[in-house]
């Protein structure tokens, strides 16, 4: 494989990175809001996951933009 | 065949069977300890290593034989294919995707359960809900409050649509643990999905406030920023695609691994594996890309 291709492959993945340490965080900052507040659960785990999802997003562009350079 | 192929096998049919029986025994023990006074724990650990060890030997009993009987499978490079494969056969000179095919599959099964609950079910519906008519209830209701939360004007409209979407997007999930390759692991189904909501929020974005007001709701902050707002709408449709395509492949492309490392063993751990990767990502994709549609949706309708 061209050096450069998988060079650029590995740079794509740093979303991934990043994307993993905030969504640790605000999982943690759900788990806080939900000791603090025990009778919001429901509306704080709907808020995580769709913030995670769309955290998730930017991750996940890097993957497929890598996935187009390995493959296609 | 020599004898020296058996053992494997034979080593984990003894596991199993010594498993059970040294099980049962541990559970005779400990319902007899339960009814005299509290059980002690290490009799209930005991009895759950005695399932442990026999549910393994059933595995490698199961795994051996199959490897004995159809061979070994043969060890072959992990290729992903960001494309899907075309079908085998053409109709009027066009080749669909296999994909395509496996989404007529599953939207015909929807279409067949939908004709079987409209004809035996809902005629026979009670004042005091039971049974199946419960369980239908509870899931219309649950959209349809899920829709119109989301929603200032447009929740009971749109409750059909995301129901729909919703539905698809389940029964796809389903069709992959099946073995199928999914048709949201295809860019072209994902992004026409996205394009039908982005179309249907400046369709009703337009009927409610007519052009003048669509226009001037992308003005919002100040009319400089018009430019900056009109490329984030257009870019919403290609990411809700490319986000429900990334989720949808990258789940695949794991469970693939999965195939190829285990080779010839796998027997019941993907099956475990594709619950979370092919199924439960696949219903918090479903989950959000109706939640999007709803809040794009919102937008373009409301001051």
């Amino acid at each position: 494989m061209d050096p450069q291709i998988s060079l650029s492959v590995a740079l794509c993945l740093i979303p991934a990175a990043c994307c993993g340490i905030v969504e640790g965080l605000a999982t943690g900052k759900a788990v806080e809001a939900v000791a603090r507040q025990p009778e919001a659960s429901g509306k704080i785990t709907s808020m995580l996951m769709m913030g995670l999802a769309l955290t998730e997003a930017s991750s996940i562009y890097g993957f497929v933009i890598a996935l187009i350079m390995l493959f296609s | 065949m020599h004898f020296r192929d058996f053992i494997p096998s034979l080593v984990g049919l003894a596991l199993a069977l010594a498993g059970f029986l040294l099980r049962q025994k541990a559970r005779k023990k400990l319902s007899a300890a339960s009814a005299a006074k509290a059980p002690a724990k290490w009799l209930k650990r005991r009895k759950t290593l005695w399932t442990a060890i026999s549910v393994i030997g059933c595995w490698i009993f199961i795994v051996n034989i199959l490897t004995l009987v159809f061979g070994d499978l043969p060890h072959e490079e992990l290729t992903v294919s960001i494309i899907p494969p075309r079908a085998e056969f053409s109709i009027l000179g066009y080749t669909p995707s296999t994909t395509m095919l496996v989404g007529w599959g599953v939207m015909a099964a929807l279409i067949v359960i939908a004709v079987l609950l409209r004809i035996f079910v809902i005629p026979r519906f009670e004042s005091v809900p039971r049974g199946v008519q419960n369980a239908l209830e509870a899931v219309v209701e649950l959209a349809e409050g899920y829709s119109s939360s989301k929603t200032v004007y447009l929740g009971q409209p749109m409750f059909g649509y995301i129901f729909t979407v919703g539905a698809v997007l389940i029964g796809f999930a389903f069709a992959e643990l099946f073995g199928f390759r999914s048709p949201s692991s295809d860019i072209t189904f994902t992004l026409a999905l996205s394009l039908i909501s982005f179309v249907m929020a400046n369709w009703y974005g337009i009927r409610q406030r007519s052009v003048r007001g669509r226009l001037k709701s992308l003005a919002n902050p100040s009319p400089l920023l018009m430019p900056i707002r009109i490329v984030t709408d257009l870019a919403n449709p290609v990411s809700m695609a490319c986000r429900l395509f990334g989720n949808t492949v990258s789940g695949m492309i794991v469970m693939d691994l999965v195939y190829s490392f285990l080779g010839s063993a796998a027997v019941g751990i993907p099956s475990v594996l594709g619950l979370y990767f092919n199924v439960f990502a696949a219903l918090v994709q479903a989950f959000i890309f109706i939640t999007l549609t709803l809040i794009n949706i919102n937008e373009a309708t409301t001051e």
